[in-house]
């Protein structure tokens, strides 16, 4: 079975400016993989391209083994997506919303309907129905976003940030969630700047620094002598001690 | 379009704007200037700084029903005086009716110039009570707009709102069209006594009282304290207090459920899902209901006194008044419905190519949204046309029909092109839309006559002809050509979709800056 994820020397420039610079990388099926990096690394922008946001300058994408472009709809169909800007549309309820992204991935009306309903009681938004979106606060919409990724059962998952915003019993919920589907054979692939997280819930981690990746493996590869993730992320990244400011 | 072209672009409506009230502040220099007959000099200029005054107070009816104004409550974080931000809000209403400083300009100069009045001499009382004429519609604009601002909060009344502004601007055209006499007319207002603009006018015309001073410092002290209270009151006001929440749902007896799922007994998946959402999603847009509200009544109210003014069979107003209004609405919404048919999504757009669904399906979905509200607006306008007193012509509904369903097939082959290529975010809550889209704006100025053209060929063929069978075979030719051209530009937006894909969704992902227009 193919990987499910290959990126082969991926390119993105931005007027000359490469935000992503040869990153090579391979995803295994059934995984839970992280992909860290500082702000600005280019951990969205990867993320982008393989969702078909972004074109790529240069490079190759295979996704659940078709290739992107060129069969988009059929990888689009397999994967479910909690980007880092918001794909909610505001003037939706969260039942419409839901119902309205399972129609899209191709579900008949009646199952997205039951779906939505039974996902929204799975993420405890089931409260108020007749609330729209745009009055939801940030950890609802990153709930409501997590259950629309969901609705279509996809093999994979990519998501960025995930956990931004989400309160403890919301994270918590949604790491069981997704732990449970990589135990049923999806695959997540997840950008956080929360390492602890990371290091709980990956078992394989990439870093990407300044457009490239700088070391990959597994938890346990990356850790090496440090005693955690962070400890090995700031070693790996580089830290610099910040200048004092006289005032401040 | 280069950035340097779309600004200079831009420019225009601005120039076309301002140089109208230049050109009739020019006309009222000329007549302060010759009018050497004081018992109707007097009344004119009490008229006309009563018109001023209106106007001053009325602008920020408009501007808060549309959203268009500046929101200093985001300042109150900085360490900022109340009483300076105060002083920005009367600076503004300065700047945002500076036609009104044209006009009161054109006046004072045309009455120095004017020998009844002593010539230049007699700027020594003109030009001080002038500046404090200005200085009192400041103030009290500044009460004003953050009156309405509070009340627009309040569900409906930003709708009510505009429909008085709308009934005000076309209560000239009525009048004109009753033809009551200047001078009747001016009887009903209260030109005379201790109204500010009337002590102004008095001032101006050389003949100051004491009480008429006394009167005008009461004025500015009450317009003053009832400013600052309401400026005040608005800045404190907990922003979403007050404010209706959207709540979905029923709406009296009739239920919009039924008008949201229509499109499933029809449309296949996901097509019927994306026209449901579109539907209930604009449904939701205060905005965009006021858009609509104003698309079927603003034609009605323009166009109407035209038509019955105009009672000849010849008149072609009489004659196709249903199909003007049936397209003038089109012009009003279509900016919500075609030309920037993302802009609501704003972010929320980069859906549609994370989804797996071809582009060409969203665009199809989009524009058949558009086509079902324009079809309402043609009907809600019909069924005024019943009642109006205007002979009623069945031939005249299908015709507006016909002609609203041809020139759709043309504004969405470029809309569909302008909605990928120039989108615009846009605050479900304002119409307003910036300075930033009024480029945007002039270029659709210049695309409407293109794509309204065969429309007006046909009518040209039946003019020239005499013959409503040649209308209707070029209506028939125009639909021909449209159908093509509209499938042209589908396939020219899906391509820019393609390739202009990111920087739609970086564009429809701004949002306001510290200091946003907003309402």
């Amino acid at each position: 079975m193919s990987p499910a994820i290959v990126i082969r020397d991926l390119r993105k420039l931005y007027a000359n400016k490469a935000a992503v610079d040869g990153l090579t990388l391979e995803v295994p099926r059934g995984s839970f993989f992280g992909f860290l990096g500082p702000n600005g690394a280019g951990k969205s922008t990867t993320i982008r391209m393989l969702t078909g946001l972004a074109p790529p300058s240069s490079g190759t994408i295979e996704i659940l083994g078709y290739p992107m472009p060129g069969k988009e709809l059929e990888i689009k169909r397999r994967i479910g997506l909690v980007p880092d800007e918001s794909l909610l549309f505001d003037r939706l309820t969260g039942p419409e919303y839901l119902e309205f992204v399972g129609r899209m991935y191709s579900l008949d009306r009646k199952l997205a309907k039951e779906r939505a309903r039974e996902l929204l009681d799975l993420f405890e938004l089931s409260g108020d129905t007749k609330q729209i979106i745009g009055e939801y606060s940030k950890g609802m919409r990153k709930r409501v976003a997590m259950a629309a990724s969901l609705i279509h059962s996809p093999e994979l998952f990519l998501m960025d940030e995930p956990f931004e915003g989400v309160d403890a019993v919301g994270a918590r919920l949604m790491k069981d969630i997704l732990l449970d589907q990589v135990r049923k054979g999806a695959t997540v692939f997840l950008t956080s700047h929360v390492l602890e997280v990371v290091e709980r819930l990956c078992d394989h981690v990439a870093i990407i620094h300044e457009g490239r990746i700088i070391r990959q493996g597994t938890i346990d590869e990356l850790r090496d002598s440090d005693d955690s993730l962070e400890q090995a992320f700031v070693r790996i990244v580089g830290y610099r001690e910040h200048e004092r400011l006289d005032w401040l | 379009m280069t950035r340097g072209a779309a600004r200079w672009f831009g420019i225009i409506p601005s120039l076309l704007y301002y140089g109208f009230w230049t050109m009739a502040a020019f006309g009222i220099f000329s007549f302060c200037r010759i009018e050497n007959e004081r018992e109707m000099l007097a009344p004119a200029l009490s008229a006309g700084l009563l018109a001023v005054f209106l106007y001053w107070q009325i602008a920020p009816v408009l501007t808060a029903s549309m959203g268009a104004s500046l929101n200093l409550q985001k300042l109150i974080v900085y360490p900022i005086s109340l009483d300076k931000l105060f002083a920005v809000e009367v600076m503004l209403r300065f700047f945002t009716v500076g036609e009104m400083l044209l006009v009161i300009a054109g006046a004072a100069s045309g009455l120095l110039f004017n020998p009844l009045f002593g010539g230049w001499k007699a700027a020594l009382w003109i030009i001080p009570s002038g500046l404090v004429f200005i200085f009192f519609n400041l103030i009290l604009a500044a009460g004003v707009r953050s009156l309405v601002e509070r009340g627009f909060k309040r569900k409906g009344m930003r709708e009510a709102g505009m429909l008085a502004f709308v009934l005000i601007c076309v209560s000239p055209g009525i009048i004109l069209g009753l033809k009551i006499p200047f001078q009747k007319l001016t009887s009903y207002l209260p030109l005379h006594g201790l109204f500010p603009w009337a002590i102004t006018a008095q001032i101006w015309m050389g003949i100051p009282t004491l009480e008429g001073g006394v009167a005008f410092a009461v004025w500015i002290a009450v317009a003053y304290r009832f400013a600052r209270r309401q400026f005040y009151s608005a800045l404190r006001e907990d922003p979403f207090a007050g404010r209706t929440a959207i709540k979905p749902g029923k709406t009296g007896a009739f239920s919009l459920e039924v008008v949201f799922t229509l499109p499933n007994r029809v449309l296949p998946d996901p097509l019927a899902a994306m026209v449901e959402k579109e539907l209930r999603a604009l449904s939701r847009c205060a905005a965009f209901r006021l858009a609509c509200f104003m698309g079927f009544t603003f034609g009605i109210l323009v166009f109407l006194p035209q038509a019955i003014g105009h009672k000849s069979k010849s008149s072609f107003m009489g004659e196709h008044f249903l199909a003007v209004v049936s397209i003038y609405s089109m012009m009003l919404i279509g900016y919500y419905t075609f030309w920037n048919a993302f802009g609501y999504d704003r972010s929320a757009a980069q859906f549609y190519f994370a989804a797996p669904v071809p582009f060409r399906s969203v665009l199809y979905a989009k524009n058949i949204v558009a086509v079902f509200i324009q079809f309402i607006e043609v009907s809600l306008i019909t069924v005024v046309y019943v009642f109006v007193p205007l002979s009623f012509r069945p031939f005249a509904v299908a015709e507006a029909f016909l002609v609203t369903a041809v020139s759709c097939l043309y504004v969405f082959a470029i809309g569909n092109i302008t909605s990928v290529r120039f989108p615009m975010p846009m605050d479900p809550d304002r119409m307003a839309r910036g300075a930033s889209s009024r480029s945007k704006s002039a270029l659709l100025m210049l695309f409407f006559p293109v794509a309204f053209l065969p429309i007006g060929l046909a009518y040209w063929g039946r003019y020239v002809f005499h013959s409503d069978l040649v209308f209707f075979a070029m209506l028939l030719l125009a639909g021909m050509i449209g159908a093509a051209i509209y499938w042209v530009g589908m396939e020219s937006a899906v391509n820019l979709s393609l390739n202009r894909r990111e920087e739609m969704i970086a564009v429809l992902s701004r949002t306001d800056g510290p200091l946003s227009i907003a309402s």
